[in-house]
């Protein structure tokens, strides 16, 4: 895949977010371009959700800059948010409304037509198998159903990045290879979608890219042929978990760089 | 016992947001707990002032030895509305359900520790209404040992019958909710009804005053009734008051006996009720024919109309946040609606009062209103009852102004119109002067500015997203304790400026708060909402 002459959809650069004297993102810089289906993979607390909040501005951040579409989500918040939709980790929506008025009030919010948005609903509501429940109220539904409703509310605005936190967590085998179509469609329509997963096989399968995290900054990134080689993500994971956590030595990411990534996977873990 | 120990200590860590306290950072914990003691320290001497004042009202119109009845009364019905109020989420419906049954552990273990917080909360609100009561009696009355010690166990006891009574209404509420779409307007409907009749009746009692003795005879009428209301205080009180341990040993034993059989009904009923309440499913009945009822709402609206109509329905859903957000208005029409029918039947007339106080009524009756509306804010908990859903609201490609604008608007949805209904009426009712008319309509617009504009700034800049039930941002959240504080402060200010310089005055005060209370929303809506 060749990116070059491309503007990104998502540009992270340098960015920092602390909490009090712990980094939580320390300077990581990423691209996403149009097209792409990037996963971003790290251990729990590494600043997966830190830094996907920063992109969707549900957070502030202390240092660097993010942008979306080319436009700097602290100075043009409004317009990145435009063209963004968000997936979080736990799908809690207002349990007030019904399934329907839930998603008729996104896409009021997003300026979606009434005609483009009956659409967009019947599709992957139908596909979803989440049609049916649509007039109830979400306080009835499962996790599962509020994961798809909350996805269904995401494309209604065909969103031009469309950002997800575990996105497969809760949802039944069908439904989590109607998602991975839906949004494999969506990217080969000129989205980008990032997301973060502990599911590295799903990563590793539907990504073009891939980028690792570990205490606040990128281990690995890169396209996942490239970062995965002629091993699994698993195995790069676990091996790059294994060597880090012996003082001193040199992450992945410079050796990437570096041009050495075989040599640091030739010794790395088998399973 | 130990397992009711552990689950006990976590129930009132949580209840208390100890926890919370003890684990935020040093800062944040001493700031956290500085405002609480200042909120405890300020209820206490409310709730204290409040007893005495009741109290000591009794002593001097010769009713000391009702004071036990009443204390013992009050404190118990206080503590059961409390805990009314908190039964679901902590005995029903409770967000850790699942992980606390499946515990190695009994269920009267899981119910004895969810009771029990419910109790001590109860016993908390004895303490306050009954000890300064018990204090003022034991003053007046030279109460002896034998009195003290029953005022005590009458403290710890009082709260177990009206606890159950409760908590089985709570249970029964919480179960006919579940399986009624609309039970929640019901709910509303009834518990206007009950505050309108309690206002009503209070109006009544104030309405008779005059000689002491036509209210000593009132009073005297009204302990009687309190008695056939709830025997066991009157026989509670029998024991403080004359020293029959018969009649205190009756009221000990209902008390426990009624503790007791709620405990044993709840451990047989506590699973199955849980279960009901918590296996609402979809109906599954939507469908995108064009006639069917979701299709035909697939409308595009504005962002901004989008969100008021989002607004009103968590306003509609939640009953507790219509009643506290909307009280003032309710009162306010009705009262309207009262003063021209006595207009129009000829029973309200100005003539009737003494030539100096007449003027006086055009002065300080839109304080009153205005009072009613500056208490009444749907806004001041509305960014925190975004909760855990708060990230809608803060990825969408709305404006901080458009968002909180959208809170502002339902809350002068309601406001306006009261004001307007409440100037037209009472300007009729009342035939008053220019300057009084042009004070009916603004000076209840200022403080309905007030309402729905200070406390919207506060929560936008400290909201607490952190709660369990609707009912902590909505009762105890620092925006509504503003909000209504605040509007009680201009009240006060406006009632002393009309006082000392003139009807004309209060309308500079009003225009004022109504000024700043604009100029406040809108710098707090230059910046972005907090996460």
């Amino acid at each position: 895949m060749n990116d070059k002459g491309k503007a990104p959809v998502l540009a992270v650069k340098d960015v920092v977010k602390a909490f009090g004297s712990k980094r939580a993102v320390d300077g990581v810089s990423l691209e996403v371009m149009s097209g792409d289906i990037f996963g971003f993979v790290g251990h729990n607390g590494a600043g997966k959700t830190t830094l996907i909040r920063a992109i969707v501005g549900v957070t502030d951040f202390d240092e660097g800059d993010i942008r979306i579409a080319g436009r700097s989500v602290r100075t043009d918040a409004l317009a990145c948010k435009q063209v963004t939709a968000y997936v979080p980790d736990n799908p809690d929506v207002y349990e007030f409304l019904t399934g329907i008025q839930y998603l008729d009030y996104i896409a009021d919010i997003f300026g979606v037509a009434a005609d483009a948005r009956r659409a967009s609903i019947q599709a992957h509501a139908d596909r979803l198998g989440l049609t049916s429940a649509l007039g109830d109220l979400i306080s009835s539904y499962s996790h599962g159903m509020r994961q798809k409703l909350v996805l269904i509310g995401a494309l209604v605005h065909e969103p031009t990045l469309l950002v997800l936190d575990e996105p497969f967590v809760g949802l039944d085998p069908e439904a989590a290879f109607h998602v991975k179509e839906m949004l494999r469609e969506l990217a080969d329509r000129g989205s980008a979608v990032f997301f973060s997963s502990h599911v590295l096989e799903v990563v590793e399968k539907l990504c073009d890219k891939v980028a690792i995290i570990k205490q606040g900054r990128l281990r690995a990134c890169g396209p996942t042929v490239d970062v995965v080689g002629d091993e699994s993500l698993e195995d790069v994971f676990l091996d790059m978990i294994d060597r880090e956590a012996e003082a001193g030595k040199e992450p992945v990411a410079e050796r990437v760089a570096a041009g050495r990534e075989g040599e640091s996977r030739r010794g790395g873990r088998k399973t | 016992m130990r397992s009711f120990i552990l689950l006990l200590k976590i129930q009132l860590l949580g209840l208390f947001g100890i926890n919370k306290a003890l684990h935020a950072d040093a800062a944040k914990a001493k700031r956290t707990l500085a405002l609480a003691a200042l909120v405890v320290a300020a209820i206490v001497a409310v709730a204290a002032l409040y007893s005495v004042g009741v109290a000591e009202g009794m002593a001097q119109l010769g009713m000391v030895e009702a004071i036990p009845l009443v204390a013992v009364l009050v404190g118990a019905v206080a503590g059961a509305v409390a805990a009314f109020l908190k039964t679901n989420g902590v005995l029903f419906a409770f967000k850790d359900y699942d992980l606390v049954m499946s515990l190695p552990v009994p269920t009267l273990s899981v119910v004895l520790s969810r009771i029990a917080s419910l109790y001590a909360m109860s016993v908390v609100f004895g303490l306050l209404v009954m000890v300064p009561a018990f204090a003022v009696y034991a003053a007046h009355a030279g109460a002896g040992a034998l009195s003290v010690v029953l005022m005590a166990l009458s403290i710890v006891l009082a709260p177990l019958a009206p606890l159950a009574a409760a908590i089985v209404l709570a249970a029964l509420i919480a179960a006919f909710s579940s399986r009624f779409r609309h039970a929640n307007i019901v709910m509303v409907v009834l518990s206007l009804v009950a505050v309108l009749a309690i206002v009503a009746g209070s109006f009544a009692l104030s309405g008779q005053s005059g000689d002491e003795a036509a209210l000593a005879a009132l009073g005297t009428e009204a302990v009687a009734q309190m008695a056939g209301f709830f025997p066991p205080a009157a026989w509670a009180a029998e024991g403080i008051a004359s020293g029959d341990m018969l009649s205190f040993a009756l009221f000990a034993g209902v008390s426990l006996v009624a503790g007791a059989v709620l405990l044993a009904v709840l451990v047989r009923v506590f699973v199955p009720v849980n279960s009901l309440l918590m296996s609402s499913r979809p109906h599954g009945s939507f469908s995108f024919d064009g006639a069917a009822r979701g299709a035909r709402g697939l409308r595009a609206r504005t962002p901004f109309r989008a969100l008021v109509s989002k607004e009103l329905r968590l306003l509609v859903a939640t009953p507790i946040y219509l009643l506290n957000g909307c009280m003032g208005y309710v009162l306010v029409v009705v009262a309207c609606i009262a003063a021209v029918a006595a207009r129009v039947m000829g029973v309200l007339s100005l003539d009737a009062l003494p030539a100096e106080f007449a003027p006086l009524v055009g002065g300080f009756l839109p304080w009153v209103v205005a009072f009613c509306v500056g208490i009444s804010s749907t806004t001041a908990p509305s960014v925190s009852l975004e909760g855990s859903s708060r990230w809608v609201m803060l990825t969408a490609p709305v404006s901080a102004r458009t968002i909180l604008g959208a809170k502002a608007a339902v809350n002068l949805l309601f406001a306006l119109p009261t004001v307007a209904i409440g100037g037209v009426a009472l300007s009729l009712a009342f035939s008053l002067d220019a300057v009084s008319v042009a004070a009916m309509f603004v000076v209840p617009l200022g403080l309905s500015l007030f309402a729905a504009f200070v406390g919207l700034a506060v929560d936008a800049r400290h909201p607490r997203y952190d709660w369990t039930t609707v009912y902590e941002p909505v009762k105890r959240g620092m925006p509504v304790m503003v909000a209504i504080m605040g509007g009680m402060a201009c009240t006060g200010a406006g009632i002393a400026v009309t006082a000392l310089l003139g009807t004309a005055a209060s309308l500079v005060v009003a225009v004022s708060i109504g000024a700043a209370s604009v100029a406040l929303f809108r710098v707090t809506t230059n910046g972005r909402l907090v996460a």
